[in-house]
């Protein structure tokens, strides 16, 4: 049974020719990158190469910092730290203002700052899943340290209106974060259009393998770093060895990103929209986010009288992977559903079902899943008197 | 943090062969109809339990015979993970055949057991077992309805895992519970959205928290603990026999019973008299014990150990 893998919200199939960039990497010997001699200067190269890849992917300023971790949560956390103590600390600033649906790094720090103190105010989403940029006007203030809320919700691909954000957060001086990773590669980025004090991703959604991420930072903000031991501006934000492999893996998948933007990402969203055409026409399902709102390779449901761990169990009988953020205590179950946030009927609470495609996914998988999810219903509901539905 | 916790949890790849079995190829599942029960001249009974909002909800059908009041037909219809459905449908099966009396009696190690592929190897991880107990909840709540006592109400205390205040400590008194990790384990409570675990300033007061609730049923837990052990508080020769008798039988219970009850056996006092300085106590074997070799040998050996440990090294245990 051929596998079909529809998860990639969450990580990736390793591109072929970000494959090939690891195996020169790991074939041959590099040096440390402050090695004076002929192997430090291969992987200085390499990192110089991967850094010029990545300012150009968001389209950043060359005065602009951009500096590599172990991944988006090191460079959430890391901005969560050093605003905390750099501004609240010091008495300088008061509060923090988040998205209600940020990822558990930025969440989990919160819960932390809120019990040390530091006043959050979090920004629901409206019925259309996306972060009501008004209410931002309701908590910010010129003592307001750090707004952050994500460019893309990773379960439900709702982008959010990150303009009109940066607008509030630069009208009262505030510096904004943004985590960018699920819509690196789905949606442009340019960093020359919208005044964006932070921005963080990861390099698992990007066809490229987990534990690499990258920190941006605009010209005149500052940050603390949380890992010292730097010997050079390279490592001045996150000390330690740089993890190269993963830096010019990273650098390789952000370009081939960029490129699939044009046409490929086309390619996925027209499969994405025949996924969800196809599967909305059954009864009782629905997709969460309104189109014209969502990352162009998401697609959440609700699906009426099924449970989605269920559904997801019958899928994977299948061979292929989805995912569901509702199935406790798998995954990100404790945060509050969807539908439930959204204002939908509670009864939705449970029966969510996502699938995040990618440029490797085809017709043909695209045709097998709908197959299969329709049989999945039609099974699931026998299980379900008809009053309760 | 052990090795242990540090290792992933294994999901649906290490289910046991019955659970998968039965959640792919359920054999109870369906509803049965005034018609199905009138054609196996029986009555019908359904029950709702959980709510579809808290993601389990199970509903179930009893046929029952007149005459002997047994479950001669049972079938459920349910929202829930596959893990629920086998807990479900192997419900259903023990159910089948039994009375209510009969079927009150089906406890979580029953449930447990029957769905186990190996004896020594638990049927669910640790973060599922709550399906076992809500299914249980199910099966009493069904009973009641048979039998036609009507369900006492008792406020909600966590409404994502839909579960009730008299719920949380019965679960808390019979699995002997003294963390909140075991209690969201064994009933899901405080496990979504945790704003029912303790009182939280940033958020709206609550009028039940798991915290204050688990610290008090295990002070109720204990003040019965040392009701039922009612040993005098003075040494064992300056009892009086009623109080010497209750001494050895508050002994014998806590002790001793268990261990012979496991393996099929009992005893019973059936004197004790003083003899000079000792106290010579009469017993008799009960089941397996009467006849067994051990029983003048070890077990014997084992018992009046015991006594004397507790009581007084004076005491001397006679088999007749």
């Amino acid at each position: 049974m051929k596998s079909i893998y529809l998860d990639n919200n969450r990580a990736t199939k390793i591109d072929p020719q970000v494959v090939k960039v690891m195996e020169t990497l790991y074939n041959d010997n590099f040096g440390e990158l402050h090695a004076l001699h002929f192997a430090g200067a291969k992987s200085r190269k390499i990192y110089n190469e991967a850094l010029e890849k990545v300012y150009a992917s968001i389209h950043a300023n060359d005065k602009d910092t951009i500096t590599f971790t172990s991944g988006a949560a090191e460079a959430n956390a890391t901005i969560l730290y050093s605003t905390y103590l750099n501004y609240i600390l010091t008495g300088r600033k008061n509060s923090i203002i988040v998205g209600e649906r940020e990822p558990e790094s930025i969440m989990q720090m919160v819960d932390f700052l809120r019990s040390q103190g530091v006043r959050v105010h979090t920004i629901p989403v409206n019925g259309d899943g996306v972060i009501e940029h008004e209410r931002i006007y309701d908590y910010i203030t010129p003592r307001t340290a750090l707004v952050s809320v994500s460019m893309v919700d990773g379960e439900s691909g709702a982008i959010n209106p990150i303009e009109q954000i940066a607008q509030a957060c630069s009208k009262y001086e505030v510096a904004f974060h943004t985590d960018a990773t699920h819509a690196i590669g789905k949606i442009p980025i340019d960093m020359q259009d919208i005044d964006i004090s932070y921005l963080s991703f990861s390099s698992e959604t990007l066809h490229a393998p987990a534990g690499c991420g990258v920190l941006y930072l605009k010209e005149g903000c500052d940050l603390l770093p949380l890992i010292r031991g730097n010997r050079s501006q390279a490592e001045a934000l996150r000390g330690g060895p740089l993890n190269l492999t993963g830096i010019a893996s990273l650098g390789k998948a952000v370009e081939l990103a960029s490129d699939a933007l044009d046409f490929e990402m086309q390619d996925t969203k027209d499969l994405r929209d025949e996924l969800e055409e196809k599967l909305t026409q059954i009864e009782g399902v629905q997709s969460l986010v309104p189109w014209a709102l969502r990352s162009p390779n998401t697609l959440l449901l609700a699906v009426e009288g099924v449970e989605s761990e269920a559904m997801l169990y019958e899928l994977n009988r299948d061979g292929i992977a989805a995912y569901s953020n509702t199935v406790y205590p798998y995954g990100e179950w404790d945060r509050k559903a969807l539908p439930s946030a959204m204002g939908l009927d509670k009864k939705l609470d449970h029966s969510t079902i996502g699938f995040a495609l990618s440029r490797f996914n085809t017709q043909e998988e695209i045709e097998k899943v709908v197959e299969s999810f329709t049989n999945a219903v039609e099974y699931l509901r026998e299980f379900m008197p008809k009053d309760q539905k | 943090m052990s090795k242990n916790e540090m290792m992933m949890d294994s999901f649906w790849e290490n289910y046991p062969f019955k659970i998968q079995m039965l959640s792919e190829k359920p054999k109870n599942n369906g509803s049965l109809t005034e018609e199905d029960a009138k054609n196996l001249e029986g009555s019908l009974i359904g029950c709702d339990y959980g709510s579809v909002e808290s993601g389990e909800w199970i509903r179930f059908y009893w046929v029952i015979e007149p005459a002997t009041k047994r479950v001669i037909a049972c079938r459920y219809q349910m929202f829930g993970s596959p893990a629920l459905r086998a807990t479900a449908d192997m419900a259903a099966l023990l159910c089948r055949n039994k009375n209510p009396k009969e079927i009150e009696k089906i406890d979580y190690k029953n449930l447990e057991y029957f769905l186990r592929d190996h004896p020594n190897s638990p049927a669910l991880p640790d973060t599922r077992r709550y399906l076992i107990n809500f299914v249980l909840r199910a099966i009493k709540a069904t009973v009641h309805k048979v039998q036609g006592i009507e369900a006492e109400s008792s406020p909600i205390v966590c409404e994502c895992a839909n579960i009730s205040l008299d719920d949380i400590k019965a679960t808390i008194k019979n699995f002997k519970i003294d963390n909140l990790k075991e209690l969201a384990d064994l009933t899901k409570a405080g496990a979504i959205c945790k704003e029912c675990i303790s009182h939280d300033t940033y958020k709206a007061p609550r009028e039940y928290y798991l915290d204050d609730i688990l610290k008090e049923t295990l002070k109720e837990m204990e003040a019965e603990g040392t009701k039922k052990s009612a040993i005098p508080d003075k040494p064992f020769k300056e009892m009086t026999p009623e109080e010497k008798r209750a001494a050895i039988d508050a002994t014998i219970d806590e002790y001793i019973r268990a261990m012979l009850v496991m393996d099929g056996g009992d005893m019973e006092i059936l004197d004790i008299k003083e003899n000079g300085v000792n106290t010579d106590i009469y017993i008799k074997y009960l089941g397996a014990c009467s006849g067994c070799a051990s029983a003048s040998t070890g077990t014997l050996f084992a018992i009046e150990g015991i006594l004397k440990q507790k009581l007084d090294p004076d005491i001397r245990v006679l088999p007749l």
